[in-house]
């Protein structure tokens, strides 16, 4: 049955290319990769050792007959290492969507987003909708299919295997006045043909109502109610629970203030939308244009979990409160210059725990010359009561980069730098990270080149015994070519990227050393 | 639920009547310039000086829509240029200094859009102070995603947090302020980080969202244990387009970001995908795991991780034939070995946090003779990967075992 509807989705998602279509697009990717590792530690690395390839294409196209329009898009991936696919060839998408501005079909990877707390997960199948421009019925949409995340997992792929979940959804979505409408949902999901005898199978069933509403220029609120009921089999649960939220926005300047509610039940399950369990939360926003030269951002975030004192550990607070600045040219005299400078705290106590971290950032760009600066300062100071996490945190990053055209060559050099320290207070223990790297971009607009070259070195040296300090030498060649000879092919572009990383270690048994090449070419037409 | 409602239908009824805006703090200058600008519905505010446009977020006209507000005295007119101030068209404007205006864009031309306010008495704004660049993009949504895959992955690479945060939508369905901290507390705790991906699955759909899985492959270095972790499976994003671009929406574990607030920063899990790495409190690599202990009087026993039980009388005898659970302990040797259809394999150096995936799917071996006690290994069975940590075996019959374990 599941194969024949396999098959079924197929083939209606490849019905509009037999007809006559008035585009068609492709695009194909196909790459080669050389690694080479070394060294006694080489199992750490996540490369795949030897010659390896990597195709992936796409087409898709559009295309009308009569009063119906269509497009349709199919993509398929192949591959020999399993770190970029388990699967040696693969199915990537497939699509066909008609539509004669009133009824509209679509088959294959179907998406259609309901609401948050509903619908919010692409499916493998089909989905209907019928709405009419100007008229006074309501927009209706319904969609059935498999929340497989890939389709290998529709035909029950060993390697790609998964628990089947059956999605049915209804949705009818009103109209109310020119500024408002609501919208009522139905979701099912039933889940079948576990892979192992502990996997979760569900029976959820989600029946939610929301809306949007812009009173006045500027304001927007929405709002949404779900109401969930599942049977859990494993198990053997049968919950029910419900979801609310509610979002009021004011955007006009010189202010941005949007106010936010939520309150998630913990029994509350919506296995295809997004939601997260036994949650009651509250947060503001205000971003407010001082002048044309100062913004100011500042946010509070609150929540809670434990809504039905059922945790036995207790209840967890968050207090989540931020406040920063950004300046357009903080110095007159400076065109180019911009500051940026943000405090966050964060509070978490109760359950056990209870912490108090505080995040400084500061950042300024400029212009000096013909060099452009981008420099990052930044400091944490992590604390708790109860003796988990009590640190300090620095971090400085510089950047500093020009641009520099010799005839008709552009010569793009760059230096980064950077360091973090962090002292442990609880183990008495200093951790040091820096880095430094050099780049050359070099892009020659006439040939149709553009290429970079980056490398440099960063160091770990830890204090604690037992522990390895660690380095590591990198090196990386990036080049894109789009020669006059594959003009015909449009957007065709060969690529070469090539990386060189040494990692040493105070164990010299982990040291290893990778070597990456790899030479592709990206067609479009 | 019933106060909630009666806010919501509070605020409702109120801000229908309320004339003034109520969220304007302050005024600014009265200079003759823009109030704000939106381009096809995003405010100009929130893009950069150049706009990539996307066939589907344009409507079913094809057209690109300018929609703004003059301000600063009494307006006389507005004009805009779309090639670099060449030639200029005026612009119908309403009495409150409101204009709109259309136009049809082609694909892989740039248009330089510039706005020119002029008041009645002569004075004008700066109109380079409104430029932006705009192209309508010939790529289909695949190269949508991996644009907005590619800048995240980038930017969590180089541990840049400003950039990675420019790639989260407002809306992210787990709140933005969360990840945000979460993601500056996975660079405090990581470095070297090596994170790499191919699509698997892309879907776009209404509301302007886009569904992609892909397949990644890590490596990170932990800073707290100087150790490297290497893992690689499948896992789901969403994004938004509402922004003018593709925007991070929401993620399901295993996550690429957020590691260090896993259980707030992911909206469920990918179907059999696991959790994946994750960050603990302390800055060290965690993850879920079960710790499990059993006495066993006669040597063998088999453990069964899903249901995290043993059998102290599995039938059969010797490697892989004994049919019961996923791995059997020969507590005499003492070594261990795989049920029937099983491999097991030590993974050296890794313990129950440390080991990942990756390392799992990698090992080939049935019946290590070793003894176990302080050592991981891998377990495959079936379609489902395990990881196991011998803490400890003492005894001599009975036998007390104690282990830590997880499933992927």
């Amino acid at each position: 049955m599941k194969r024949t509807a396999a098959i079924l989705s197929l083939t209606l998602a490849c019905a509009p290319c037999a007809a006559a279509q008035s585009e068609f697009h492709a695009t194909n990717e196909f790459s080669v990769v050389n690694n080479s590792i070394k060294g006694a530690g080489k199992a750490s690395s996540s490369l795949t050792e030897g010659n390896n390839f990597l195709e992936v294409l796409n087409v898709y196209g559009n295309g009308s007959k009569g009063a119906w329009t269509y497009n349709y898009a199919a993509g398929a991936k192949a591959t020999d290492d399993e770190r970029n696919d388990a699967r040696r060839v693969s199915l990537t998408n497939i699509q066909a969507r008609a539509t004669n501005k009133v009824h509209t079909l679509a088959v294959g990877d179907v998406f259609e987003s309901f609401s948050q707390y509903s619908l919010a997960t692409s499916l493998k199948g089909g989905s209907y909708r019928f709405a009419r421009e100007g008229s006074k019925l309501p927009e209706f949409t319904a969609v059935f299919g498999s929340a497989y995340s890939r389709w290998d997992s529709l035909w029950r792929d060993p390697v790609t295997r998964t628990v089947n979940r059956q999605a049915t959804g209804l949705r009818l979505k009103q109209q109310l006045g020119p500024d408002f409408w609501a919208a009522a949902s139905y979701v099912g999901a039933k889940d079948t043909a576990r892979v192992s005898a502990a996997d979760s199978l569900y029976d959820a069933r989600n029946y939610g109502v929301d809306f949007g509403y812009n009173p006045i220029p500027g304001m927007t609120m929405s709002g949404e109610y779900s109401s969930s009921d599942y049977d859990e089999a494993t198990n053997g649960l049968s919950e029910k629970g419900a979801a609310a939220r509610f979002e009021i926005t004011g955007d006009a300047d010189p202010s941005r203030v949007t106010l936010e509610y939520e309150n998630v039940a913990p029994d509350f399950l919506s296995p295809l939308g997004s939601a997260t369990p036994d949650r009651r939360k509250l947060k503001a926003k205000w971003r407010y244009k001082y002048s044309k030269r100062v913004t100011f951002n500042s946010g509070l975030l609150w929540y809670r979990n434990n809504l039905d004192n059922n945790v036995a550990a207790g209840t967890t607070y968050n207090w989540k409160p931020e406040l920063g600045v950004s300046v357009k040219r903080p110095f007159a005299a400076r065109a180019y210059s911009n500051a940026d400078l943000s405090y966050k705290f964060d509070r978490k106590y109760g359950a056990g725990s209870s912490g108090a971290d505080h995040y400084l950032n500061a950042n300024y760009r400029d212009r000096f010359g013909e060099l452009d600066s981008d420099t990052n300062l930044g400091y944490t100071l992590y604390r708790t009561e109860t003796d988990v996490r009590d640190a300090s945190e620095v971090t400085f990053n510089t950047s500093l980069s020009s641009r520099h055209e010799v005839k008709a060559v552009v010569f793009k050099p760059s230096l980064n730098l950077g360091t973090w320290y962090s002292k442990d207070e609880l183990a008495d223990e200093t951790d040091k990270f820096y880095e430094y790297s050099l780049g050359l971009g070099l892009d020659a607009p006439g040939a149709n080149l553009t290429s970079d070259l980056r490398l440099g070195a960063n160091t770990l040296k830890k204090s604690a015994a037992g522990t390895d300090d660690s380095s590591k030498f990198f090196a990386a060649l990036s080049a894109y070519w789009r020669p006059k000879l594959l003009a015909r092919l449009n957007e065709s572009t060969l690529f070469l990227r090539a990386g060189f990383n040494d990692y040493t270690f105070t164990t010299t048994s982990r040291n290893f050393r990778e070597k990456s090449l790899t030479v592709g070419l990206n067609t479009a037409f | 639920m019933k106060k909630l409602l009666i806010i919501a239908a509070a605020l409702l009824i109120s801000a229908g009547t309320v004339d003034a805006k109520w969220w304007i703090f302050g005024k600014s200058k009265a200079e003759v310039g823009l109030k704000y600008l939106h381009i096809n519905g995003v405010s100009a505010d929130e893009t950069g000086p150049k706009i990539k446009l996307f066939r589907e977020m344009l409507g079913a006209d094809g057209l690109v829509k300018i929609s703004g507000r003059a301000s600063g005295g009494q307006i006389g007119s507005v004009r805009l240029t779309l090639d670099d101030k060449a030639t200029w068209t005026e612009v119908k404007l309403a009495a409150n200094g409101t204009f709109e205006q259309s136009f049809k864009p082609e694909a892989g031309r740039t248009y330089a859009l510039l706005i020119e306010v002029t008041d009645t008495a002569g004075k004008m704004n700066k109109p380079e102070e409104t430029r932006k660049e705009l192209t309508l993009s010939e790529e289909n949504v695949q190269a949508r995603v991996r644009e907005a895959l590619d800048a995240l992955f980038q930017a969590y690479n180089a541990e840049d947090l400003r950039k990675f945060m420019a790639g989260v939508g407002e809306n992210f369905a787990a709140d933005k302020g969360i990840l945000e901290r979460a993601v500056k507390r996975d660079f405090d705790a990581l470095s070297a980080i090596n994170l790499r991906y191919t699509l698997n699955n892309v879907a776009a759909g209404a509301q302007g969202r886009v569904f992609a899985s892909i397949t990644f492959n890590r490596m990170v270095m932990v800073n707290k244990s100087g150790q490297t972790s290497t893992d690689s499976g499948s896992t789901e994003f969403v994004f938004d387009s509402k922004e003018g671009k593709l925007s991070l929406f929401s993620m399901k574990q295993p996550l690429m970001f957020g590691l260090s607030d896993a259980e707030n920063v992911a909206i469920g899990q990918v179907l059999g995908g696991g959790e994946g790495l994750v960050i603990g409190p302390t800055g060290e690599l965690g993850g879920d795991y079960t710790n499990d202990s059993f006495t066993d009087a006669d040597g063998v026993a088999s453990y069964d991780f899903d249901m995290g039980t043993e059998d102290q009388s599995p039938a059969g005898i010797g490697c892989g034939n004994i049919s019961s659970g996923h791995v059997v302990f020969n507590l005499s040797g003492p070594s261990i070995y795989p049920a029937s259809g099983a491999l097991v394999q030590e993974i050296p150096g890794k313990n129950i946090s440390s080991v990942t995936l990756a390392d799992v799917q990698a090992i080939t071996g049935t019946c290590p003779n070793d003894n176990n006690s302080g050592k991981t290994y891998g377990i495959k069975s079936g379609g489902a990967n395990y990881a196991m940590e011998v803490v400890s075996i003492t005894g001599a019959g009975p036998y007390s075992v104690s282990i830590k374990f997880r499933k992927f």
